[in-house]
Order: structure tokens, then sequence, then C-alpha cells
């Protein structure tokens, strides 16, 4: 419930702060390619002018709980790069060439949606290559776990009390036998007194 | 049952009492053990108490430790926490002279205790479970050893021993009437300096102070070393010593020629870099640089190889003033912490122009050792996210810092924007990583990622060499159409890869300058080098473009000024270098 707390305040300062400039909330990818397979490393959200991406042909959907697309990125993997080299005796440049690494590291930039629930990579054939669950960011989530924290401690507080219930019916003959003891020594102390 | 309880606890007491006898009886049996002090003195005519000893046989000399917590005692010098010779696992004794009852030789192992010991009169504290050596030759110390007082003793050998007075030594150091002395053909390190005494015994001393002959002189924060009439002496300073700051991967080596002398001041105090007095000729060999003065010649000479060293492995510079004396002539020159010198005549502080830069040079200490708050202030770019380190030593780290201060300045905010990341590798993590061979230098990624050698090949020229593929990504198809337009149908017909990887053109192998409208062979490979070549030529050398945009010059060739204009226009080079150029050219 705290936890809930916090992030509700956290969404609504961010807000405020949103609201009061002009920057923008995005999701921070970090991302791992090796020979055409992607993994999602990291998720950051982060304000700020959102960065561009490198424009190509993968694609980066944003969806939300009722599985629609909210946002469509377009982004390249930069594995290809210019390398030159350097001549040991005079410093110059005077070598080099274009190289496809099999493996590198990047990022791309996403626009944040407070409906948000998961985050879709496709390759260049348009082939799912990884996926993430993002709705711990979202409003939606925090609403939606507020309701489900809610109702489990109504079950919780139901159940307790269904429990002392099932519990009496269970051992009904316990207390009985307890309370005959009771009503023995009784007696017995009233007798002894009598006598007396 | 009172009575019950108290017979118990008479019982309990007794039984305690009968435990704490039993404990003090096998404690004292174990002492009993022990065998009694032997005078061995008195059999060949020492005085009584003068070689005693318990747990330790005698035989002509002799003395060996053959059983645990055996102890010696020679003439007052006690000799305990010794192993015995089964547990050392080596022949451990201490031979004296039978005539006097001097110790002259030993070897022994301390047990876990360690212990402190007297030869003579030398003093010394050794760490638990570690030998000592001591023949006619001298006492090998094992490490860490502490001497208090060297006495009587030819020589002493070991790694990391603290000898009296604070100073520390690894390798030999020999003795003569009281006089230490590197011996001639090995060397020592003491204080973190190498000292090389290859052709002639090199004298030690302690103060700091001049002295006469072939020596080197050890102060607290300063300290000189002279070579004698005949030969160099050379010393190779290491991390730790306290005249110069050595970082990992800085490497300086000094060497003062015949009747020359070396001093060096430690400047801390004064927040400045240590300041280095040459009298006569020398070498000084800063990273892969070499500073020279030549017996009977007045001139410095600089030089791109290390003379001293034959490692060509890059590293970096360690900052020194350095002011040189010849007569009554002097020079003065400022080696900064990255990789650069320049003759700064008057001051702290000093400009040379460096690579196309106005550099400025300074004494001062922060100066050389720029801070990482001051970096990431500069380039908007966090250590770690946007500037990153991989495998860099703190001397390459400094080197890379410090350029990049003076580099970065000089961008305009287009391309400062273009610029994403910034990475600086170690030759190791980049020719792993990226599996190219050692000539490679820096890449640069569409997604605005600069990859550069955390060396000094991280230069100006190739710094904006890469910045300026970024602004032709960001143009994209736009870059390479308009540029072929002015450059003509000529990539890769006039030139060819060498065996080394190199380009040359083809008609003329040997030609390194301008032609075909390129700054040199690599620039007519396609229409990227080319603009980069010429970016990075513009902000070295504008004097280059000198005839080649002057239309009365023999050289001129048009597409070198449109070339130069289209840049400018696209902002890869600002006002001032586009400036720079015409007005060397004298064109407008």
């Amino acid at each position: 419930m705290k936890k809930l707390m916090i992030i509700f305040m956290i969404l609504y300062m961010i807000s405020f702060v949103i609201a009061q400039t002009d920057w923008n909330i995005y999701y921070r990818l970090s991302l791992d390619y090796d020979t055409g397979e992607i993994n999602i490393s990291s998720v950051q959200i982060e304000i700020s002018d959102i960065p561009e991406n490198t424009p190509g042909d993968y694609r980066a959907k944003v969806m939300d709980y009722n599985d629609n697309l909210l946002n469509l990125t377009f982004f390249d993997v930069p594995n290809k790069i210019l390398w030159d080299g350097i001549n040991p005796e005079t410093g110059e440049i005077d070598r080099g060439g274009e190289l496809e690494l099999n493996q590198t590291s990047f990022e791309i930039f996403i626009p944040y949606y407070e409906n948000a629930k998961e985050i879709i990579i496709y390759n260049k054939n348009q082939a799912e290559i990884a996926r993430r669950d993002i709705s711990e960011y979202s409003k939606q989530r925090a609403a939606i776990q507020e309701k489900e924290a809610n109702e489990t401690e109504r079950q919780k507080a139901k159940g307790n009390v269904n429990q002392i219930e099932e519990k009496i019916t269970k051992y009904w003959w316990i207390l009985l036998i307890i309370l005959i003891i009771l009503v023995i020594i009784l007696i017995y102390s009233l007798r002894k007194k009598g006598n007396k | 049952m009172e009575k019950i309880k108290k017979n118990n606890l008479i019982l309990m007491i007794v039984l305690l009492f009968i435990c704490i006898s039993f404990i003090l009886a096998a404690t004292s049996t174990q002492d009993s053990q022990k065998s009694p002090p032997t005078d061995f003195g008195k059999s060949i005519g020492l005085k009584e108490g003068e070689l005693t000893g318990s747990g330790v046989k005698y035989s002509k000399g002799t003395l060996t430790f053959d059983e645990k917590d055996s102890d010696l005692n020679i003439k007052g010098s006690e000799f305990k926490n010794i192993k015995s010779q089964s547990e050392a696992k080596h022949p451990s004794y201490v031979k004296i002279d039978e005539k006097t009852g001097n110790i002259i030789g030993a070897d022994f192992t301390t047990n876990e205790k360690g212990g402190t010991y007297n030869f003579g009169g030398t003093k010394f504290d050794v760490p638990p479970n570690s030998r000592v050596v001591y023949d006619k030759e001298g006492v090998q110390f094992p490490e860490k050893t502490n001497i208090t007082k060297i006495e009587g003793i030819k020589k002493i050998s070991g790694n990391n021993l603290n000898l009296p007075g604070g100073k520390t030594m690894s390798g030999t150091l020999s003795y003569k009437d009281g006089q230490a002395y590197v011996p001639k053909k090995s060397s020592a390190i003491i204080n973190g300096i190498e000292i090389k005494s290859t052709d002639g015994d090199t004298n030690l001393f302690f103060d700091g102070s001049k002295h006469k002959g072939r020596y080197v002189s050890l102060g607290d924060k300063n300290m000189i070393f002279s070579a004698d009439n005949e030969k160099e002496l050379l010393l190779n300073f290491k991390e730790g010593n306290p005249y110069l700051k050595i970082d990992k991967g800085d490497s300086v080596i000094m060497q003062a020629a015949p009747n020359s002398n070396i001093a060096i001041e430690n400047r801390d105090d004064l927040k400045k870099i240590p300041k280095v007095t040459v009298e006569g000729a020398f070498i000084i060999d800063e990273d892969s640089k070499s500073i020279e003065r030549i017996k009977g010649d007045g001139g410095l000479y600089l030089s791109n190889y290390q003379k001293l060293s034959k490692s060509n492995v890059k590293t970096s510079t360690s900052p020194i003033e350095l002011i040189t004396t010849k007569g009554e002539s002097w020079q003065r020159l400022f080696v900064d912490n990255f990789d650069r010198i320049a003759v700064v005549r008057e001051g702290d502080e000093g400009f040379e122009n460096i690579e196309g830069i106005n550099t400025k040079f300074s004494a001062r200490l922060d100066y050389n050792y720029p801070s990482i708050k001051n970096i990431e202030a500069l380039t908007g770019k966090r250590i770690g996210a946007g500037l990153n380190f991989y495998e860099t030593s703190k001397g390459q780290q400094d080197l890379i810092l410090g350029r990049l201060r003076d580099y970065y300045p000089n961008l305009d905010s287009e391309t400062k924007d273009k610029i994403k990341k910034i990475n600086f590798a170690d030759d190791n993590y980049f020719n792993k990583k990226f599996d190219r061979s050692y000539s490679t230098g820096a890449f640069a990624n569409k997604d605005g990622t600069l990859t550069f050698r955390s060396n000094s090949r991280f230069s100006y020229p190739t710094f904006r060499h890469e910045t300026s593929h970024l602004t032709q990504f960001s143009m994209e198809e736009k870059y390479k159409t308009e540029w072929k337009n002015i450059a003509g149908d000529i990539y890769g017909k006039n030139v060819k890869e060498d065996k080394d990887g190199s380009y040359i053109y083809k008609d003329d192998s040997s030609s390194e300058g301008a032609k075909y409208g390129c700054v040199r062979a690599y620039g007519c490979k396609n229409e990227l080098e080319d603009g980069a070549t010429f970016v990075e030529q513009i902000s070295d050398d504008p004097e280059f473009f000198k005839n080649l945009i002057n239309p009365n010059s023999k050289e001129y060739n048009p597409k070198y000024r449109q070339k130069i204009d289209f840049l400018y226009k696209y902002k890869f080079i600002s006002d001032k270098e586009y400036n720079a150029v015409l007005s060397a050219a004298g064109v407008k």
C-alpha cells in the first residue's frame, strides 16, 4: 500500500513538473545486440528533451492493457561503424573502412505513456525479438494494484472472521468440557463453604 | 532438602578445583619439557653467559635450531621465535666465529610471531614466517623486513625492505666503510626509483644534498643525482616515489651524461608540478617522447620516440617544469600531464600552438590533474554514461581528460549536440572488442558514439575527423550527393591500399600531399573520408591550403575552395577556422 502511495506521489509530481516545463517524459531502453538477437537490458524513465533515435527498419511498439498500440518507434541497430587507422609514424589518419559489429550495446528512446503495459521489439523482418513489461511505470497499473490491494485486504479481514467461526464450530466440545469443569469446581467450592 | 542443596554446591566447588589443578599441572609439564639453557661459550673459551641457548645443538661453531621454541643468546643478542629445522624444512642455524663469538652466518625462518634480531651492529625486525639468510656476502632479508640499523655488514638484499630513516629498498645495496652504494652491474629500487648502476658503483646518500662523484642523494622532498667523469647514470622513476608523480601508465626515465647532474624538487606544498633542474647534458624520456641535450651542444632536441627505453608501449607523461642550464644559458620547458611539451620562458603559465589550438601550459598541479567534475560540466556528459573509459589507467585517463578539456570548447554547438557518447579504450580492450589492427585509432558510429584509443593517439585532428563523420551521418544522402557534385567521380580511382593498409596514390606512392582535389591519398578513398580529412587539415594547419585555393598559384584547384565553402556552409568548420584558411591564402 505504501509502495503504491509513493508511486502515485512520484507520478503526480512528475506530471506537475512536466506541466510547468516543456520537458518530455520518455523511456530510455538499453539494448544489447548479438548477431540478430536483441536483449532489453534495462528500462529507465527520464525527463528531458527526448533524444532522437537512429532511423532504421527496427520497430519498438508500446502496447496498453487492452493490447492497443500506443506508439510505434523506428530505429536502427548501430552496428555499422566507420573506423579510421592512424599511421604510427606520422600520426595522420591514412587508412580505414566500414565495419559491421556482431555485438553492440545501444539505447533507444520512446515517449512515455501512463497507460503503457509493455514494449515489444521487432526486427527488420517484423519478427518479434524482445518484449519487456513496463507496467511498473504506468498510472493504470498503480490504480489496478491499489484496487487489488484493497480487495485483498477486504478478503483477508473477511477470511479472519470466517476462520474464527470455523474454529468455534470445529472445537465446540472442548469449550463444553471446560465449561463443565468450571461448573464442577464452582459447585464443589460452594458446597465446601456451605459445610463450613 | 536444604542439606542436599548445600552438599551439591560443595561437590561442584571441589570438582572445579580438580579441573584447575589439572590444567595448571598440564601447563607446568609443557614448560618443563623445554630444555634448560646450556652455556655453549664455556667450551670454546667465551665468558660465562656469552653464548647460551635452549633447544639448540652446538657443533663446530654452528648452533642449530633443533627444537620448537628454541632460543639462543649470543653476546646479548637474542634469537627466539624461530622455527625448528623440521618445521622450517631447511637447515636452520646461526654460525659464529669460535674465537670471537661474533656471528658470521645464519639461515633461519621466523615462526608466526616474527622477531627482532641483531647481526653485529645490524638490527632488524623480521615479519612472521620469513626466512633470513646471512653469509659472507651479506644478508638476504625477507620481504617487508624493517631494518633499524645497518653496521658491520657488506651487503643487504631483498624486496620492499624498510631502511633506517624511512626509505624503502628492493634489490641489492652494498656497504663499504659505512657508505651505501649500488654496485656496478646491478640495480636497486630505492624510494620508488630504480638506480641502474651499469657502468660503475653508485654511491647512495639520504640527505638530498650535492656530493662528489657518481651518486644518488635522496632527501624527503628533493633529490639529486650525478654521473661520474666517464659514464652516464640512468634512473627509472616508479609509482610511489616522493619526487615525481608517477601514476599507473606513466613512464619517466632520466639519464645524466658524464659530469652532469639532475636535481628534482617536489613542490606539492606550493601546489605546483615538480621542478627538474639539469646541469650539463642529459636525456629525459617522458612517455614515448624524449628531451635531450647533447654534450657540447647548447640546443635541446625533442624526439617522438623513447631513447632510453626499448619499449614502444604508449604510456603517459608525468608533469615537470624542466630547467636546463649550460654555463650562463638556460632554457625552460613544461612537460604537461597530457603528453605535450612547450617552452615557457617566464611565469607559471604559458601558451603554445599545439595541433592548431592555442594550448595552455601551467605549473599548477590542479591544471595538470583535471577533475572529472570539471570535464563533466564542460561536456555535459557524465562519466559512465556519455563519457566512458574502458580498461584505462589513471595516467591515460588524466591524459584524455586534459586533452578533452582543450579540444571540446573548439567545437560549435551543433557538432556538440551530435556527440551522444565518447568512449576511450585501452589498446587491449580496443583490439579484443573490435578485432582491429594496432594502427586503428578511432570509430564513429551513426548513433552519435565516438570511440578513441586512450593514449596520445587521441589528438585534435583525430577528434575533429571523427566528429565530422557525425555531421556527415546527420546529413545522410544530402552530404554524399552535394560533396560528390564538387569532387567529381574520383573516389577509389586514383588510390590503392598499401601492404600495411594505408592508402597511397596509384601514380605516385611516395606522394603524401594534396592531389586530385583531396588533402591526402586517404581522402580520395570516398566522400566521407575526403570531407573528414579536409576538416582535420583545416583545424590543424590552415596554411596547408595556401596555394591550393589561391587562383594566382600554380597549384590552384577550384575544388579545394568549393569543398572548404561546403564545409563552412554546413558548419563542419567554424567562422574562425574558415577565415584562418582564407587569410593564410590571402583570398576572400
